[in-house]
């Protein structure tokens, strides 16, 4: 145990500790809500339409809104890796909201990638959830994403170092991928999403880990009750 | 869906700017505030005109320069009119004006020469960088072009490319962290001016969203800091005189001007902090921020 | 319930449980089963007079209640009725004949693109709502056409605290400028005085309140009016 506590990787951090977290909120003045995210290197802003007119007809459902998220990378085009981070937001904070309050109207969730330092998807939802807190759309609880990694390991399969929201070099050298999303209400997990091979006792040490996700929930309470609170104050 | 404005806004408008008044207070010469924000890395630059937001980001390949042009890198361009902008950007559809405000600025830059391809040679005929430009537009509060060609211009001036060294065929490319990045080679920087008409020969610089939706007609200058026209835009709207044409290129240039300073101070005291806390991290005998509790940084920017 | 009154919350926050006291429970917070959550992030108030639970955030999107104040625009012009952009997901249906005096032979003339001040009467989630020009006796009473001026948009939250009585902006303004105003809860205000210049004093310092301190409202209207004054000369 000591001996893992002494592990520091190759950015400095130890292998449970995220890294510092930054954030912004309502800072568009177009969108209904709006919400910069950072970790560290990683910047994501999110801006949320709602509940607005369906944009298309065919889209529209009766008995619930519509949530459409979009995710443009920094650079280039949109590509089909981009649309499949799409869906995992999508199906992330679909979960919280209640859509049923707002039939046949839409919810837009938009992302825009500032830059990309590994964990993308995880701070693209974190920062989605921050811009729906601030759009006031109604929601069941809040949302909170993290990402974790198995380092891989030529020499010792059997150990596999297991690191908390890796950055872009250390994702290029990963074995397996996890990435969790947990509601803050019954601190389920909503979304799961694994690249690589995981064993089955990896796959439930990665979840124990996630539990760090608990700070970036907290995190986000604090954010909003700064800039609510310190508004009326 | 649409946005909406009322009679009364239009009126309203209409009659302020024929007492030379503006909604927000401005005179009808002044442009909105201008802040220029840079991020971790080179290249990303976020500019806001008063509440209009562009957000420009570059990035460098090397890649293999076409046969007919070996000499010859590419500034690729990419304009992106997100739909967090407007409610009235249809994510799934084309967008005119994404592809308008592009050329715009892609042709003020390359056909003024203020940026050449053949400085993007590495190799001849064998490796050229390929720089990529994607603008994208955050904030729509009208004066996108102004926006985005101030972002560009800041975003191209801060970008720095890793280092190279040509021994005969050979090209060693230095990782960013071993050598000192080369700065892009820009000859001169121009700047979108753009001028809303009014009735009875009445222009504004630099019109918002409410403004360009009342206004008969719009013309942008490009300008540089030598008072050298880089290109000009009239995209129909209503017939100008030649008269009012000279006295905006006047007000073009001088605004032109004070724009490429305030980019250019900005820059320079964004490279000062880069500077100085790389030193302070050597100093403290690591390349990174040793975190030695776990404790979460909370950083908390409140508007 | 009342301990958490004007305290923050979050979406997922246990509210309390509806015992045998009779509560209205308003924008933000929802019944499931024998407890009452928050799915919104603000602070929780309590109206004692009208026995009234709500969410007070800082949104900008409007979703329609019944008896809500609105600033609409005119989209629509149909021969009977109109229909109204009051910020709302779906546009709001306006008879021709819920106007004061208002008969078969005597419509009111309003065309596409004229503001109307109008009381919500229909508010339902699988509707479209209905607003009417007439107040609950049936009068005019300041609904109705809302003829030159001008209109700035701001947060559901700033309107609110315009329509409050104790409002410290308007009082101060008052002072200074004579104006007429109209304030819709849905983020609409329209203001109306002897000059543009003042209009837009008024309308900037409504729109700045939020970012200065109170006691530098009155320094800022007056510095204004000045500037305004040299400018004429």
């Amino acid at each position: 145990m000591v001996k893992k506590q002494e592990f520091r990787r190759l950015n400095g951090r130890t292998q449970g500790q995220l890294r510092s977290m930054e954030s912004e909120q309502s800072l568009l003045n177009k969108a209904d809500g709006s919400a910069k995210f950072s970790q560290n290197k990683t910047s994501v802003l999110a801006a949320v339409y709602g509940p607005i007119e369906v944009n298309s007809a065919r889209k529209e459902k009766i008995l619930k809104s519509y949530v459409e998220v979009t995710f443009t990378p920094a650079l280039g085009n949109t590509t089909y890796l981009d649309k499949e981070k799409e869906l995992l937001v999508k199906n992330a904070v679909e979960s919280v909201i209640l859509t049923t309050l707002h039939p046949r109207t839409q919810v837009s969730v938009i992302i825009q990638v500032y830059s990309d330092d590994g964990s993308i998807v995880s701070c693209s939802i974190n920062a989605a959830c921050l811009a729906l807190l601030d759009a006031g759309i109604e929601m069941n609880g809040l949302i909170g994403s993290i990402t974790l990694m198995n380092e891989d390991d030529d020499e010792d399969n059997n150990k596999c170092l297991m690191i908390v929201d890796p950055d872009l070099n250390e994702e290029n050298n990963s074995k397996a991928m996890a990435i969790f999303a947990f509601s803050s209400n019954s601190n389920n997990i909503v979304m799961s999403k694994t690249i690589g091979t995981l064993t089955e006792d990896q796959y439930f040490e990665c979840l124990k880990a996630a539990r760090g996700c608990d700070s970036i929930i907290a995190y986000m309470k604090l954010a909003v009750k700064n800039r609510i609170m310190g508004q009326n104050n | 869906m649409k946005e909406v404005i009322s009679k009364n806004e239009k009126d309203f408008i209409l009659s302020s700017i024929d007492k030379y008044t503006r909604i927000d207070g401005r005179s009808i010469t002044d442009m909105r505030s201008i802040k220029i924000e840079f991020g971790k890395s080179f290249g990303l630059v976020e500019v806001q005109l008063g509440k209009t937001r562009v957000y420009t980001s570059i990035t460098c390949d090397i890649v293999e320069p076409k046969p007919e042009r070996p000499n010859e890198g590419f500034y690729v361009f990419n304009t992106d009119i997100s739909p967090m902008s407007s409610v009235s950007v249809d994510p799934n559809r084309g967008n005119p004006l994404e592809n308008e405000l592009g050329r715009i600025i892609e042709k003020g830059l390359k056909e003024s020469r203020a940026i050449d391809t053949e400085s993007l040679c590495i190799i001849s005929g064998s490796k050229v960088w390929s720089i990529k430009i994607s603008i994208h537009i955050l904030d729509d509060c009208g004066n996108l072009l102004d926006c985005a060609s101030i972002s560009v211009i800041a975003a191209l001036l801060h970008f720095r490319k890793p280092d190279v060294t040509v021994i005969g065929n050979e090209a060693t490319i230095h990782p960013i962290d071993e050598r000192e990045p080369v700065p892009l080679s820009i000859h001169h920087t121009p700047i979108s001016i753009t001028f809303g008409f009014f009735p009875n020969e009445i222009m504004i610089v630099d019109p918002d969203n409410k403004e360009e939706s009342v206004m008969d007609g719009k013309l942008s200058f490009l300008v540089n800091i030598h008072k050298e026209i880089c290109g000009v835009s009239k995209g129909g709207g209503t017939s100008t005189s030649v008269h009012q044409v000279l006295k905006c290129s006047k007000i073009a240039v001088i605004k032109a001007a004070e724009i490429t300073l305030q980019i250019k101070e900005s820059i320079i005291n964004d490279i000062k902090t880069r500077q100085s806390s790389i030193n302070n991290n050597k100093r403290n005998g690591s390349g990174f921020r040793n975190n030695n509790s776990k404790n979460l940084e909370m950083v908390e920017h409140n508007k | 319930m009342d301990k958490l009154v004007d305290e923050f919350v979050v979406p997922g926050d246990v509210i309390g449980k509806i015992g045998d006291l009779k509560v209205r429970i308003g924008p933000g917070l929802l019944q499931s089963k024998e407890t009452v959550v928050a799915t919104k992030a603000g602070v929780l108030r309590y109206s004692k007079f009208h026995k009234f639970y709500w969410i007070e955030n800082e949104q900008k999107r409007y979703v329609p209640q019944v008896e809500d104040m609105v600033i609409g625009t005119i989209v629509e012009k149909h021969a009977e009725s109109f229909k109204v952009d009051i910020g709302s997901s779906c546009n709001a249906l306006l008879s021709a004949y819920s106007f004061e005096g208002a008969t078969k032979s005597n419509k009111p003339l309003l065309n596409i693109g004229n503001l109307v001040y109008a009381r919500v009467t229909v508010a339902n989630r699988d509707m479209e709502p209905e607003i009417v020009c007439l107040s609950q006796k049936q009068k005019a009473e300041g609904f109705g056409q809302l003829i030159g001026g001008y209109m700035l948009n701001c947060s559901l939250g700033l309107s609110h605290y315009l329509l409050s009585e104790d409002c410290y902006i308007l009082q101060v303004l008052g002072k200074h400028i004579p104006y007429e105003i109209a304030v819709g809860v849905n983020g609409r205000v329209w203001v109306n005085s002897g000059s543009n210049i003042n209009t837009i004093i008024i309308s900037n310092t409504i729109i700045n309140s939020q970012f200065i301190q109170e006691d530098q409202i009155e320094p800022f209207i007056l510095k204004a009016l000045e500037t305004a004054k040299e400018q004429n000369q």
